[in-house]
């Protein structure tokens, strides 16, 4: 398997939106840059800039070094992307979301659903549901039945998908 | 010794055979896409060849030897993890059987899957349509 510098954006993307695209361009072109001169380049706030290389580096895709900054005496940390760690940190994902996907699947099939229709709203399981007298407790509404015919046959595929990428 | 890095030119030429899949591309054939001489073109395709990204097979075509170049690497997708809201997740690793949070109760998880699959019988749709027109 391989991934292309596409592929990595397209993880980046995924990971930390549109922002951390832009951080990661910058990165790739030129490596070793400081939180402070990213900020800069892209007009950025200084603190979401750092929120957004922390949260890559979380995944093990930025590594940084730490220098000494003499004239402002203080640290800083030059940042560049990992690309020979994007397939392992896709996978680690994938895994994830796979445990997550069958934890899923044996809670569908086990469980009656109720549902009030909200999509921001959670299905709720029959002891559930009769505990809140059919009504949502989130937007109030009545809870009718929910067949999971749907979300089941999602997580199928799914699960097939993510058995095919990490073979 | 560690393996030097792949030149931007080298990743070129992979990333143009990985399109032709197992099919491969004649090599005279990449040269002339890729826009470089046959000694450069050999050069690169040796060097992708020790490392162990394609193969060259021997093959007659066009009235002479040549060698046919089939990549060994599959390029790796990224569009099953699209639209997950999982690795954006801030309790991600906090996340599953026997932890703090279950995906039980995540509903963003479950609209995902379901906007997925939304989609994709959209596409069945419009295939459907199209035939009958």
């Amino acid at each position: 398997m391989i991934i292309d510098e596409e592929g990595v954006i397209e993880l980046i993307k995924i990971i930390g939106g549109e922002e951390a695209v832009k951080i990661a361009h910058k990165l790739l072109k030129r490596p070793g840059l400081t939180d402070d001169e990213i900020a800069t380049m892209l007009e950025m706030d200084i603190k979401h800039v750092r929120k957004i290389l922390h949260k890559l580096h979380d995944l093990s895709l930025l590594t940084y070094e730490m220098a000494f900054d003499k004239k402002n005496n203080r640290r800083v940390f030059k940042w560049r992307l990992q690309q020979e760690q994007v397939i392992g940190v896709i996978k680690a994902q994938l895994k994830k979301i796979y445990n997550r996907l069958q934890l899923l699947r044996e809670y569908f099939n086990r469980n009656q659903f109720y549902w009030c229709g909200n999509t921001s709203c959670k299905k709720y399981t029959f002891d559930f549901a009769l505990d809140y007298f059919f009504k949502c407790p989130s937007c109030g509404q009545k809870l009718n039945y929910y067949d999971p015919a749907p979300i089941l046959s999602a997580i199928d595929k799914k699960i097939m998908d993510i058995e095919k990428m990490l073979g | 010794m560690q393996p030097s890095k792949i030149s931007k030119l080298e990743e070129k030429a992979l990333k143009l055979l990985l399109k032709y899949g197992d099919k491969g591309l004649l090599q005279s054939e990449l040269w002339h896409k890729l826009g470089v001489t046959s000694r450069d073109g050999s050069r690169i395709a040796i060097k992708l060849e020790k490392r162990g990204l394609i193969k060259r097979v021997k093959e007659f075509a066009n009235d002479r030897w040549t060698r046919r170049l089939v990549p060994l690497v599959k390029p790796f997708d990224v569009s099953v993890l699209k639209g997950s809201p999982c690795p954006s997740c801030i309790y991600n690793n906090n996340c599953g059987a026997d932890q703090t949070y279950s995906p039980t109760n995540c509903v963003l998880i479950e609209n995902w899957l379901l906007s997925e699959s939304l989609d994709q019988s959209k596409i069945v749709q419009i295939n459907v349509k199209d035939q009958r027109s």
